[in-house]
């Protein structure tokens, strides 16, 4: 595999890894900025949109390379392994955000404002009464240990990308150099 | 690099790959983690997406650049730079005259234009030679730093931008300070610093990673190795991604530790690329004349008289005692100086010594005969003129001198100079002058005192033969320094009192160094801290057994512990079991009694137990330190594994093991933790789980046999011997396997 290939699907890789870390540890997200249930419900959706479309982007990535034909060495074995793990969450991630999506449209209380609203408005000007956050609406579905367990998951395919890119562009090839001498990657 | 010839082939296919994706479109590549990129049309998503600066990708060349330049930085790098001397006011003027005629002296001038050398296109390299002390080093600094050479350069270079690199070699420093890898890293660095733009395609595949995980791509990238180094500067070499011409600087040919035929075709090849050019400096060695004949060159002693007898002017006559000398007879001040210069014979180091006695003979008034008399006495070589400058030392300082001498050399001869690339200054060369401080006696804590202080009791007590380096490391005036104090080294050693231990000063400036390092602030990163203690335990089991010692050694042990108490959190044994790893004998004796308070700590625990830690020696937990510290990890490790560390004190380590076991046995009858412990003991040794990596087969030690006869086993079988006697159970097929060896024999 040629390392454009092999760069481009880590790097797509740990796109999707960065999006999925900022968006369960951050308190404050850029996607909710208004008021009310309806952009809550816009922001859902905007997320979704996002994160699947991250995933696609991996998925789309791992399907060139694996059209190929060619016998995967080791180092590109595990990438397409943290490629896949990356698909698992992605799904996890989906399901949550659909049962958020039911809740927010079907209680009255959070439904100010129905319809489908652009992100159109000029953000500054109204600055949100109280802010909302991703995290903070998933701690309702997930519990801290989940939430934890997926944090950890996602630093660790970082880690394993890392390693997996370090072992593919250094040592390409020598693979018991590789299973033997990998980098250590620390966790943060 | 020790690879088969196809797979670095296959290698550089790759690179090539990833640098003509580089190379055509850098944006395709480099842009490839950016979100706009990704979703061109989801305008919201390059806000969201927007990443703090600590995490993540870093979408700003600035950020890259400043990763790269962090990673090809080391701590040493600058060290040597800043402890060479700055010329003297006015001295080297000659280095920018056009004409041999502007020089002064003509007789017998080896010298060729340097500014003409500059600004022309030269085939060759330039060549500054000259003997050991004759200057070279601070002539190289003196003429980077002028302006005049960047404005000569700039004629050569003319509409291409211009970058200056240098390198000052080391030879008494450390790995990266006289290695090529040390070179190119350093030339790299400097390159990149000045040249941002050039870092992607320099290092392809460490800004391919930079840009997709940002800075912390940095702690999962491998260690610099020969190759990529040198495939960056030959990527360097190739005319079509260089948009600037480049001057190298090396200072220091002979400081190299490596092949000089390599380093020689290394300048060469450099100097052959289009729009860079070298000057080096060296001593006049065959290996150099001969690949620098044809060279533009000068000889140091042939030019520097001038500037000599400036220095020596400017330092006498800004002394009021020899200018009250001057006024009274003036013939003999002017004597007095002329003798200085012709006896150096063109070694401005001499000179530099020579004047300082010279005013600290001024100082305890001596009269102008008196000083020409001792001027007369004085050897020309440099060697001898170590030699007589350290028995000039006043009797009262020489004691001390003696001892600081004894600090220095046997901190420097440790084997931490393996320690190359951990960082901190514990790896610099020469030793921390807080710990030569603590070690000679010092209480004082505070730092401006310190230098003052060991400044002057350094020119007391070794003449300036070590200095005090702006970094803060005590290191030798010079390489000729460092050679002639291990030429002497065994005479000298009779003249340190015998009361003095230096392993001992040493072990308790160590600690009192860490110990007063975490009052104010606990910067220390963990690696660190523990290269210290293992530094300290080091020279802790070297102490000599006498009463006198053995107080200070406890307590220097003891603070060390207490330093690292609120770092690192000990089961059982703890402290004391590594202290028996390293073989810390008066130490571990001191706490553990062997016949009253035999405390669980000698067997209980997996692995933190007294008798596991004395069989196994340094660092039981190899593994386990990798783990947890990657490469620093593997530093220490380094270390822990060197004979020099191992080996020592096993014979001891050995021997207290058996007689704790001997006494835990006695007290525990039949105690089923200890036969089970003395079991995988034993199992691990058999099977060398333990001493993977350590291979001790080479160590052997005595073992008193029955009678007066004592036998000598190496040091697996003894242990394994010993264990079964104590009543480790054995297998039985390694019994088996035992007795058929014995049969066999």
């Amino acid at each position: 595999m040629d390392p454009l290939s092999i760069i481009s699907v880590t790097a797509a890789a740990a796109q999707f890894v960065d999006f999925g870390v900022r968006l369960i540890t951050k308190t404050a997200d850029t996607y909710h900025n208004a008021a009310g249930a309806s952009s809550k419900v816009a922001a859902l959706e905007a997320i979704s949109h996002d994160l699947a479309a991250l995933a696609r982007q991996v998925h789309e990535k791992v399907t060139l390379l694996e059209s190929g034909g060619h016998v995967p060495t080791a180092s590109e074995r595990a990438l397409l392994e943290q490629c896949r793990r990356c698909e698992e969450v992605n799904n996890e991630v989906l399901d949550a955000i659909s049962s958020m999506r039911l809740r927010f449209t079907n209680d009255p209380a959070e439904q100010i404002q129905a319809g489908s609203e652009k992100k159109t408005e000029p953000r500054q000007k109204e600055p949100p009464p109280q802010i909302w956050s991703f995290m903070k609406a998933l701690r309702v579905f997930w519990n801290d240990a989940r939430i934890h367990d997926m944090e950890l998951r996602l630093k660790n395919i970082r880690s394993s990308l890392m390693a997996a890119l370090v072992a593919d562009l250094w040592y390409a090839r020598h693979f018991l150099l590789l299973s033997l001498s990998g980098p250590q990657v620390h966790h943060c | 690099m020790q690879c088969p010839p196809a797979t670095q082939r296959g290698q550089a296919t790759r690179r090539q790959v990833l640098l003509n994706q580089i190379n055509q479109e850098q944006d395709d590549i480099i842009g490839i983690s950016s979100p706009a990129r990704v979703f061109p049309d989801a305008q919201h998503m390059k806000e969201s997406l927007r990443v703090p600066p600590d995490q993540a990708i870093d979408t700003t060349d600035t950020a890259c650049t400043n990763a790269v330049l962090q990673n090809l930085e080391f701590v040493s790098h600058t060290d040597r730079v800043q402890a060479i001397s700055e010329a003297h006011h006015q001295t080297y003027e000659w280095i920018f005259k056009r004409h041999p005629s502007q020089l002064g002296s003509t007789d017998q001038l080896q010298w060729s234009s340097v500014p003409e050398w500059l600004e022309q296109e030269c085939d060759n390299v330039y060549w500054v030679a000259g003997k050991p002390g004759s200057g070279k080093s601070t002539m190289m600094k003196y003429l980077v730093r002028d302006p005049r050479t960047v404005s000569c350069l700039q004629k050569w270079s003319s509409a291409r931008p211009l970058l200056i690199a240098a390198f000052y070699s080391w030879n008494a420093g450390v790995g990266l300070q006289k290695s090529q890898e040390g070179l190119l890293q350093s030339l790299l660095y400097q390159i990149v610093e000045q040249a941002p733009d050039i870092a992607p395609r320099l290092l392809p595949e460490r800004w391919a990673m930079l840009k997709i995980f940002g800075k912390a791509a940095l702690e999962a990238f491998p260690k610099w190795k020969w190759q990529e180094l040198f495939d960056a500067i030959t990527l360097l070499g190739s005319l079509s991604i260089r948009s600037f011409n480049l001057a190298i600087f090396i200072d220091g040919l002979d400081e190299f530790i490596s092949d000089l035929a390599e380093l020689i075709q290394l300048v060469r090849r450099f100097h052959r690329c289009p729009g860079i050019k070298v000057c080096v400096s060296s001593r006049p060695w065959n290996d150099f004349r001969d690949a620098f004949a044809d060279c533009p060159q000068l000889r140091m002693e042939a030019l520097t008289k001038i500037d000599m007898e400036l220095f020596v002017h400017g330092k006498l006559v800004a002394n009021r005692a020899f200018k009250e000398l001057q006024a009274t007879s003036p013939t003999h001040a002017t004597e007095l100086h002329t003798t200085i210069v012709e006896k150096a014979r063109g070694v401005f180091l001499w000179v530099s010594l020579v004047t300082m006695a010279i005013l600290a003979g001024l100082t305890d008034g001596d009269s102008l005969a008196d000083l020409q008399a001792m001027l007369e006495e004085l050897p020309g070589d440099l060697e001898d003129l170590y030699g007589s400058l350290w028995s000039g030392i006043k009797p009262k300082y020489k004691h001390g001198g003696a001892c600081i001498l004894a600090i220095f050399h046997t901190f420097t001869r440790s084997p931490r100079s393996r320690l190359i690339e951990l960082p901190d200054r514990l790896a610099a060369s020469g030793i921390p002058a807080r710990i030569l401080w603590f070690a000679d006696g010092g209480a004082s804590t505070d730092p401006a005192y310190i230098t003052q202080t060991l400044t002057r009791r350094l020119t007391s007590r070794t003449r300036g033969l070590l200095e005090i380096s702006p970094s803060g490391q005590v290191d030798c005036l010079h390489r000729t320094v460092n050679d002639w104090l291990e030429s002497v080294w065994s005479n000298l050693e009779r003249t340190i009192p015998e009361d003095f231990d230096a392993n001992l000063a040493v072990a308790v400036g160590i600690s009192k160094d860490l110990d007063e390092d975490r009052k104010p602030y606990a910067t220390k990163s963990r690696p660190e801290l523990w290269a210290q203690v293992l530094f300290c335990f080091y020279f802790a089991a070297r102490v000599v057994d006498s009463p006198q010692n053995r107080g200070p050694l406890v307590e220097a042990v003891d603070k060390l512990k207490a330093s690292l108490s609120h770092r690192w959190a000990y089961k059982n044994a703890g402290f004391i079991a590594v202290a028996a790893e390293f073989g810390v004998s008066l130490y571990v004796l001191e706490k553990t009694d062997l016949d009253k308070n035999l405390s669980a700590s000698a067997i209980d625990g997996i692995n933190d137990n007294i008798i596991s830690s004395l069989i196994l020696g340094p660092l039981k937990d190899l593994e386990a330190w990798r783990a947890q510290w990657g490469a620093d990890g593997d530093n220490l490790r380094q270390f822990a594994l060197d004979r020099e560390v191992f080996d020592f004190n096993a014979p001891w380590r050995y021997q207290l093991a058996d007689t704790l076991i001997g006494a835990v046995a006695k007290k525990r009858k039949n105690s089923p933790t200890l036969t089970t412990l003395l079991s995988r003991l034993h199992e691990g040794v058999r099977h060398e789980i333990y001493f993977s990596d350590r291979n001790p087969s080479s160590l052997e030690i005595v073992i008193p046999a029955n009678g007066s006869r004592s036998k000598v086993v190496p040091y697996r079988l003894a242990v394994l011997e010993m264990l079964e006697k104590h009543g480790a159970k054995v297998s039985v097929m390694a019994r088996i396997r035992k007795i058929t060896s014995n049969w066999v024999k």
